[in-house]
């Protein structure tokens, strides 16, 4: 094999290896956070007293993985999505965590009432002085925290 | 008794006429369609209201709710294009035109118009939309379909990937609204 051959086989292999680490990155799935471990735990009620009172502290939370414990106030089961909102009947406030896909199955047998412990990506809030709604925080790619 | 059972119902009536509908789990589903790839994404924790007088609507989406199957498209949405750290939130404020026409206390199906106020990206338009409100066992479904031209919004697409996200994005809200206890 001469010298040519040899550096075109090179660089098509490289060429193929590179082609397929950007198709892998351009195409990676999002994050699942199931078997990770959340950066902190709180109650639904530890949660809403500092969205009541400390909202920077609140703030800090954000795009963290934060576990919640709560009971389950309303579950909204879609074709393809399933949604969770926790809280209870005294309040309007509520922490709404949209359950990854991937972990839907899991959670299937949960009932309105339940107590429930989930972990996902806090994603934002809502401080309602105007709408009447109560305060909502909000978290997406939830699923049951172990 | 009869005087005072009079004032009693009016007030009755009243807060019947003035019944606010809301959910904190709305859905809206994003879809760009360009020549060399698709991009959808969802967001199922929108809060909406409202109110049956007056026909007043609010809506709040929290920009990083909405989520994508891939962790690139994910990670562009909100830092380059949403710019989600520095505009958290889109909102549209208005009021729904023909409420006098919408019957929210029974069952039915009915066109719907809206114009009002939509903020994204920081930047507030004066905008109306057309869409259904369907009335079921007491719950009201709002839906819309809409375009939004991503230039309207200063919302900036870079040029090495101009053929992969369209310059307007269609938007379906769908909301199921209970009544607000």
């Amino acid at each position: 094999m001469n010298s040519k051959l040899k550096i075109g086989i090179a660089l098509l292999l490289f060429a193929l290896i590179a082609g397929i680490a950007v198709w892998k990155y351009v195409n990676k799935s999002s994050d699942d956070f199931a078997s990770q471990k959340a950066e902190s735990s709180f109650t639904f009620n530890q949660l809403m007293e500092k969205a009541n009172s400390d909202t920077a502290s609140l703030s800090q939370l954000k795009d963290k993985l934060v576990g919640i414990n709560g009971v389950i106030k309303n579950i909204k089961q879609e074709p393809e999505s399933l949604t969770i909102e926790l809280g209870d009947s005294s309040t309007m406030s509520s922490i709404i965590c949209q359950i990854d896909s991937r972990h839907r199955s899991e959670l299937a047998s949960k009932k309105e009432g339940e107590t429930i412990s989930l972990k996902g990506k806090l994603t934002g809030f809502t401080i309602d002085t105007e709408l009447g709604l109560g305060n909502t925080i909000e978290m997406n790619f939830c699923s049951i925290n172990q | 008794m009869k005087k005072l059972l009079l004032p009693l119902l009016i007030i009755f009536a009243m807060q019947v006429n003035a019944q606010k509908y809301f959910t904190k789990t709305g859905s809206i589903y994003f879809l760009s369609k360009a020549p060399l790839e698709t991009i959808d994404g969802n967001n199922k924790s929108v809060a909406c209201l409202l109110e049956s007088k007056s026909g007043a609507i609010d809506f709040i989406v929290q920009i990083k709710s909405f989520v994508f199957d891939k962790q690139l498209l994910q990670e562009h949405f909100n830092e380059n294009y949403m710019e989600s750290e520095k505009y958290p939130k889109a909102t549209f404020k208005g009021r729904i035109l023909n409420m006098s026409s919408i019957n929210l206390s029974k069952d039915g199906e009915y066109d719907a118009k809206a114009e009002g106020k939509l903020t994204i990206h920081g930047v507030t338009h004066d905008v109306n939309f057309i869409g259904k409100i369907s009335v079921k066992g007491g719950k009201v479904t709002v839906r819309s379909d809409a375009s939004v031209l991503l230039a309207d919004y200063n919302i900036a697409i870079p040029g090495a990937v101009k053929d992969k996200i369209s310059k307007d994005v269609k938007i379906k809200v769908n909301c199921t609204l209970e009544p607000l206890p």
